[in-house]
């Protein structure tokens, strides 16, 4: 058994930040349906995006401007404990799959909602991508400054979207559980880029504020930061106590570092940063990054070498022994490698349940569920009200 | 009739940094009574400012887990608790008396969410857990920078998204105990958790394509735009819907028909040349950052200025989403941090006071417990609890 095995999820969701919750869910072991519009999720052309998001549902293509395949959704819904949707505040409400309506189809429904402002206040409307919130929050600046602000190639906003409504949603059916009782749940990007923020999101009087973003950063300080090997590449050193410094002074064969007023305290290694900065390359440059972060692990100092993502996937041994990845066979690419479920549940394990569907790929399949006849789908596939596609 | 989604939910919370602790919160803020065991050297982040959102609303118990009393105390609170967190090395747990296999003797319905830097086995779990040399294995510096030259970044997503990923995962497992009636184990790794944000491109098949990166965005309808007053603004044309209107608003219709804009907005094809990217820098040169964003909002173009925090938290959206609170915070006056970010409307999570100091609750925790005055005095003479 799995944690949310008896769950039905209709996703509504497109992009990234909805399509995330509803992947969490599924792995949770929810039968998460994903509902396409004839056109398809816009982010279907960005594959591998698509597949990581999508993998582990079923999916089902219906025009829902049309009446005729409102009724459909509504009897679907009816079956379904849980919907999330991600679409412009009024958008659900005009194709009659607002919350309001639905709960009278289903009372005890947990609807999940994911905007990008809010749906109040100034910009409660608004339309917005996870870069608008990376540059509006503070992200960018605190990153790279005014002068050279950085968009993080991670989607983080739209990212943590699904941690933070996995949350919501568990709460909701938690509650649900106990009593009976359905509820609405909403997110938003905003939100999302504030959470991510939370421990410089503060203020007080008298705080000490700093911000260490400024033009290509590759850390904090000379014993916090990237370092570059004889063979171009880079990794991370860390001294997070006195006992890591002091190693790592003996593991560069210069003890009297240790005692040298420049560097003997953490203050004084505050003062001195560029200096001991430069020693440190200077000495790195002799051997190359991935053995001076084993020997530096191997001596007690805090390390890891920077790694390229293919080397990742294909070779690397500690993703290989802990079961990182898995391969599944994706119906338009064949076999695909990627990263298998987050969480490990010693009692009730959960695994990814099959791969991204088809536009439309389980239509059939769902109809027929939830008690439609084959001659009635035939004439709702020739009425253009739903769409199929593969084997369905 | 429960008011809250976790009303009666106790919670252990081991955890120090960021990780555990905000594990914790978040269960608080929905209702659990969640008790932070703090050793009697502090959790180190007590320095930080971020210490005061992950540790609100918690009770407080200053315990040496290194006595054996201090364990026993320990025990005793496990053995009526719904959930155990922690985030210490692997095997320290255990070492203290307070591994999973013990505490589920004695409570088989706990559940017990373990969070590490990357797990009990394999050749990377001699690595100590730090929030940079997560990022740096999960590749995160190397994909942010430039091919030769990673990039370290600011914000702790690795502690953040391990939180986040417990958070929710011990409410599934509660779920799952309603039915089954038992706890389990689980366990999250800042590794997985940090890759799991990077599904765009931790991936793998045959015709994948890997977008050449640029930190300012590759995309010339995607980007970072430098104006004519030298501040910076975000375009975010995320449709093809959106790059007509685009064009319309900035007078550049003639180019809807030209192969230069074939593959926008998110360049799902390569660029046909670095033509259209230049144009547009230049374009961006003409008006002041201000002038941009009134003209792109008011044409419905998503747009926005690139700020800085401060700016960011006076900010009248943050107000109306509910998103910025002031606490009175013991030793520190009034302070101002961020509300609750999921909405319930049935259950809505409060925030449920300040973080306590160390210990203010040890007395009270432990009479809960049965211990009588004089022996709490007794173990604070002894230094067991403070």
């Amino acid at each position: 058994m799995k944690p949310f095995e008896n769950i039905r999820v209709a996703d509504f969701t497109t992009m990234i930040a909805g399509p995330g919750l509803g992947r969490i869910l599924s792995d949770l072991g929810a039968d998460v349906i994903k509902i396409e519009t004839p056109e398809g999720d816009t982010y279907r052309p960005v594959y591998a995006g698509f597949i990581g998001y999508n993998r582990g549902k079923r999916g089902i293509a219906m025009d829902l401007t049309r009446p005729e395949a409102r009724e459909i959704a509504y009897k679907l819904i009816a079956t379904c404990h849980v919907v999330v949707e991600n679409s412009r505040p009024g958008t659900m409400k005009k194709l009659g799959l607002d919350y309001e309506t639905l709960k009278k189809i289903r009372p005890d429904l947990i609807y999940v909602s994911s905007t990008a402002f809010g749906t109040k206040g100034p910009d409660g409307n608004r339309p917005g991508y996870d870069p608008i919130f990376q540059a509006i929050s503070g992200q960018m600046a605190e990153q790279g400054g005014l002068d050279f602000p950085v968009y993080h190639k991670i989607a983080i906003n739209d990212e943590f979207i699904p941690l933070i409504g996995s949350f919501g949603a568990a709460c909701a059916i938690f509650h649900k559980m106990r009593t009976g009782q359905g509820q609405m749940v909403e997110l938003s990007l905003l939100n999302s880029s504030i959470t991510i923020q939370s421990s410089k999101f503060i203020k007080y009087k008298g705080q000490n504020r700093k911000s260490i973003g400024k033009h290509d950063v590759i850390g904090r300080s000379a014993t916090d930061r990237l370092y570059q090997g004889l063979d171009g590449k880079w990794f991370y050193l860390y001294c997070a106590k006195e006992e890591h410094f002091h190693a790592l002074c003996r593991y560069i064969g210069m003890e009297e570092l240790i005692t040298d007023p420049r560097f003997a305290t953490a203050g004084a290694r505050k003062r001195h940063d560029n200096e001991l900065a430069a020693i440190l390359q200077e000495v790195f440059i002799y051997a190359p990054a991935g053995l001076h972060a084993l020997l530096l692990i191997l001596a007690g100092v805090p390390a890891a070498a920077a790694q390229d993502i293919g080397h990742l996937i294909k070779e690397d041994p500690h993703c290989k022994e802990t079961g990182m990845y898995t391969t599944i066979d994706d119906p338009l690419f064949g076999k695909t490698i990627l990263q298998d479920v987050t969480v490990k549940f010693s009692e009730t394990p959960i695994n990814i349940q099959r791969p991204a569907p088809l536009h439309g790929g389980h239509t059939k399949e769902v109809l027929l569920e939830i008690g439609y006849s084959k001659e009635q789908i035939a004439e709702f596939i020739a009425q253009k009200l739903v769409m199929t596609a593969g084997k369905d | 009739m429960p008011a809250k989604a976790l009303s009666g939910i106790k919670v252990l919370d081991f955890g120090q940094y960021i990780a555990g602790p905000l594990a914790g919160m978040m269960l608080a803020e929905q209702g659990a009574e969640v008790i932070k065991i703090e050793r009697p050297q502090g959790d180190p982040f007590r320095r930080e400012d971020g210490f005061l959102v992950y540790n609100r609303s918690k009770k407080n118990i200053v315990l040496d887990l290194k006595q054996p009393e201090g364990q026993k105390i320990a025990l005793g609170l496990a053995g009526e608790t719904d959930i155990v967190i922690e985030n210490f090395k692997p095997g320290v747990m255990e070492k203290l008396g307070l591994g999973y296999e013990k505490i589920k003797a004695a409570n088989p319905r706990v559940v017990y969410c373990s969070i590490s830097g990357f797990g009990d086995t394999g050749p990377y779990s001699r690595i100590p857990g730090y929030e940079q040399l997560v990022e740096t294995l999960a590749t995160i510096y190397t994909e942010q920078g430039y091919a030769t030259r990673p990039t370290y970044l600011v914000l702790p997503f690795a502690s953040m998204a391990a939180g986040l990923d417990a958070a929710y995962s011990i409410v599934a497992a509660l779920c799952a105990r309603e039915i089954t009636g038992r706890g389990q184990r689980i366990e999250i790794t800042l590794f997985k958790s940090t890759l799991s944000l990077c599904r765009g491109y931790n991936i793998d098949f045959n015709g994948m394509y890997r977008m050449n990166w640029v930190p300012t965005g590759s995309s010339p309808v995607y980007r970072i735009f430098k104006c004519a007053d030298g501040k910076h603004l975000f375009l975010a044309v995320g449709n093809f819907k959106f790059v007509t209107m685009f064009l319309v608003a900035i007078g550049r219709e003639d180019l809807l028909a030209s192969d230069l804009i074939e593959g926008t907005p998110f360049l799902s094809l390569p660029p046909k040349s670095g033509q259209l990217m230049i144009q547009m820098k230049k374009t961006f040169l003409t008006k002041t950052r201000d002038e941009w964003i009134d003209l792109l909002l008011s044409n419905g173009i998503p747009a926005a200025p690139i700020l800085t925090i401060d700016q960011f938290m006076k900010y009248e959206q943050v107000k109306a989403n509910d998103m910025i609170k002031t606490i009175r915070q013991p030793g520190k006056g009034m302070v101002t941090q961020m509300g609750i970010p999921v909405k319930h409307s049935l259950t809505p999570g409060s925030i449920k006071g300040p973080a306590a100091s160390a210990g203010r609750d040890t007395a009270a925790i432990l009479r809960r417990l049965g211990y009588r005055s004089n022996d709490v005095k007794r173990l604070r003479r002894e230094h067991v609890v403070k």
